[in-house]
């Protein structure tokens, strides 16, 4: 689960009500989509961020899509008929999903963002994506938006800046790997994946086997929460005698072993009834 | 000019009779696919796929949800139909690929194969050529596989059922078993540069990640349980359609045989008659309509659902085995 916190400055105090933004992997997929087929001509990519706000503030954004924009020097208008009818067909999916805020791409915010920010409503964030390559961070930022008055007068709108998080659970779950690359031939057989779990944990105990003999010989600093979590970690696994874990094992096999006979049986009879079974005796 | 003629019609042939080989899906297509049916948990969702048609390649380059059929009658089916176009109208606005290539649904434990699918896979075939079906199972994604199934009809078993002369004679004359209805096709999954980039320096952390783990979580019998539960249900349903062909057949030969009982006396009658001179009777019998036979659609489907149930529990069982082996070998240390 990677995290990648903006640089908020010294004021990371919340103004409005949101207190921080947390994307998914598909919404990011989405910008991302919809940046690479923007028109010809256009800069950026402008949309509707769907989802909701949880009491403490935490804006959760489920689904985004792009509007179609017309921008220059002077002037930027917004495909609003295009918006609502999508919010429209979106809401009917999911009837959860209120509008949270807005996105475009680009590096930082352009004066015409206000007036984008007023058509979206003043309790709705506002998020940047960085998409020019090489990424560095950072990639996502995120403002709330509040009011400067002056006496009751409207005189601008502040953007402050909110901490974003992007969860890539559900993407990480199929394997990490598919999105990574550009092509992925022939996806990982079913019994090529416990090879490659297995691979992948005994490389991530090679990895702690050698911070903890450098902590130990002194090479390397030791930090407690770490040297807590590997031993927390050591003391969940259950102490038993090889023979309970043969006992053990063996049943399971067993199990096993039976389970997979049984249906083998059952597949043979399915394609024995098949072959044999003709229009005037069917058998089984 | 006859020669471009005629290089032009072959090209547009060929086009039509490269049966789709290989899919091409787009790491968006996945992504939304897996969002929308772990979302709308437990039932079950649709949605249509989009993308384009090169030779041999399906590719997929968007997906979007169908909304929640609710069980109220009339007017569905409009708002349906004005819900599909009024996305794809949206959608050809930011240049999203406007060619309907299937269709997704969402599955429970691989109990995918239905009448309705192939009734689903007959309506879109009268207006695509070549469409496909992913079928997302999330229960399998929760123990560490993909889950995404690519499904299409083979031709065959396409134009039989077309005909509607889905009956034992001609499927055993055709030579068409039941794993001959549906092919998986295998997936490649694609993804623009900007993506790819973007997952690496989200995702380079982790060496550790939950698909690893739950691909290695031990105690969890429920998927082999629930195949093996869905096998045995499966199979009773084949029992079921196996006693009513033979019950049809039995019934239709006491019938034939009654016919035919019949036909006899009506021809003997037919004959007294010629020899007295009067007109013979008619020799059909109003009341003779020979029996239908059931269509062996059912057992078919059923079949191949069990099929798939049995080789699934195979599968879970080997993964169950490679498991214990390793745990073995941990404690011997």
């Amino acid at each position: 689960m990677a995290e990648l916190v903006t640089d908020t400055g010294a004021f990371s105090f919340p103004c409005g009500q949101q207190t921080g933004v947390k994307l998914t992997s598909e919404v990011v997929i989405d910008v991302l989509d919809s940046y690479v087929r923007r028109n010809e001509g256009q800069e950026r990519v402008i949309g509707t961020l769907l989802g909701t706000v949880n009491e403490n503030g935490k804006v959760d954004v489920r689904t985004a899509y792009a509007v179609p924009h017309n921008e220059s020097s002077e002037q930027v208008a917004l495909d609003i008929e295009f918006h609502r009818t999508m919010l429209e067909l979106h809401q009917k999916i999911n009837a959860r999903d209120q509008i949270v805020g807005w996105f475009s791409t680009g590096k930082g915010i352009v004066s015409s963002d206000a007036l984008i920010q007023e058509f979206y409503g003043q309790d709705t964030i506002h998020l940047i994506v960085d998409v020019t390559l090489p990424l560095d961070a950072p990639i996502f930022t995120a403002y709330s938006v509040k009011e400067v008055n002056l006496l009751e007068q409207n005189l601008a709108l502040e953007f402050h800046p909110v901490p974003v998080e992007v969860k890539t659970n559900t993407t990480e779950r199929i394997g990490s790997e598919l999105f990574q690359t550009k092509t992925t031939k022939r996806l990982p057989d079913e019994s090529q994946s416990i090879q490659n779990a297995v691979g992948s944990l005994s490389s991530m105990i090679e990895t702690v086997k050698t911070y903890v003999e450098g902590v130990c010989q002194g090479k390397v600093k030791a930090d407690t929460t770490i040297g807590r979590y590997v031993s927390d970690t050591l003391g969940v696994i259950p102490s038993l005698t090889p023979e309970d874990v043969n006992n053990m094992v063996h049943t399971n096999a067993q199990d096993v072993a039976l389970v997979e006979y049984l249906s083998w049986m059952v597949q043979t009879q399915l394609a024995l009834s098949e072959k044999l079974g003709t229009d005037c005796m069917p058998i089984l | 000019m006859a020669g471009l003629n005629f290089a032009a019609s072959i090209g547009k042939k060929a086009k039509e009779d490269i049966p789709v080989t290989n899919v091409q899906v787009e790491g968006i297509v996945v992504a939304k696919i897996i969002k929308h049916c772990k979302e709308c948990l437990p039932n079950f969702v649709t949605g249509q796929l989009l993308g384009l048609d090169i030779g041999s390649t399906l590719e997929i380059t968007y997906s979007f949800p169908f909304p929640n059929k609710v069980e109220e009658a009339g007017g569905d089916e409009d708002e349906d139909a004005s819900y599909q176009l009024e996305m794809m109208r949206c959608l050809r606005e930011v240049n999203v690929d406007n060619n309907t290539v299937g269709w997704y649904q969402s599955t429970f434990v691989g109990s995918y194969q239905t009448l309705e699918l192939v009734e689903t896979f007959m309506s879109y075939q009268e207006s695509i050529k070549r469409c496909v079906c992913i079928v997302y199972d999330p229960q399998e994604a929760a123990q560490g596989s993909f889950g995404l199934k690519v499904l299409k009809l083979k031709e065959k078993f396409l134009n039989l059922f077309k005909e509607g002369k889905v009956t034992a004679t001609t499927l055993n004359q055709e030579g068409v078993t039941s794993k001959d209805m549906f092919q998986e096709l295998p997936i490649t999954v694609t993804n623009s540069s900007l993506v790819s980039a973007m997952f690496n320096v989200l995702q380079s952390d982790g060496q550790a990640d939950q698909g690893t783990f739950d691909r290695l979580t031990f105690v969890e019998p429920d998927l082999l349980e629930r195949n093996l539960e869905f096998m045995m249900e499966s199979v009773d349903e084949y029992h079921g359609k196996i006693y009513q062909v033979s019950q049809y057949h039995r019934m239709s030969a006491r019938h034939e045989l009654q016919h035919q009982q019949w036909l006899q006396k009506r021809k003997q009658e037919n004959a007294a008659r010629r020899a007295a001179g009067e007109d013979p009777l008619t020799e059909e019998d109003p009341n003779y309509t020979p029996l239908t036979e059931p269509s062996r659609m059912e057992s078919f489907l059923i079949s191949n659902q069990t099929t798939n149930f049995s080789e699934k529990v195979v599968t879970l069982g080997g993964q169950a085995l490679q498991k214990l082996c390793i745990v073995e070998s941990l404690y011997q240390k």
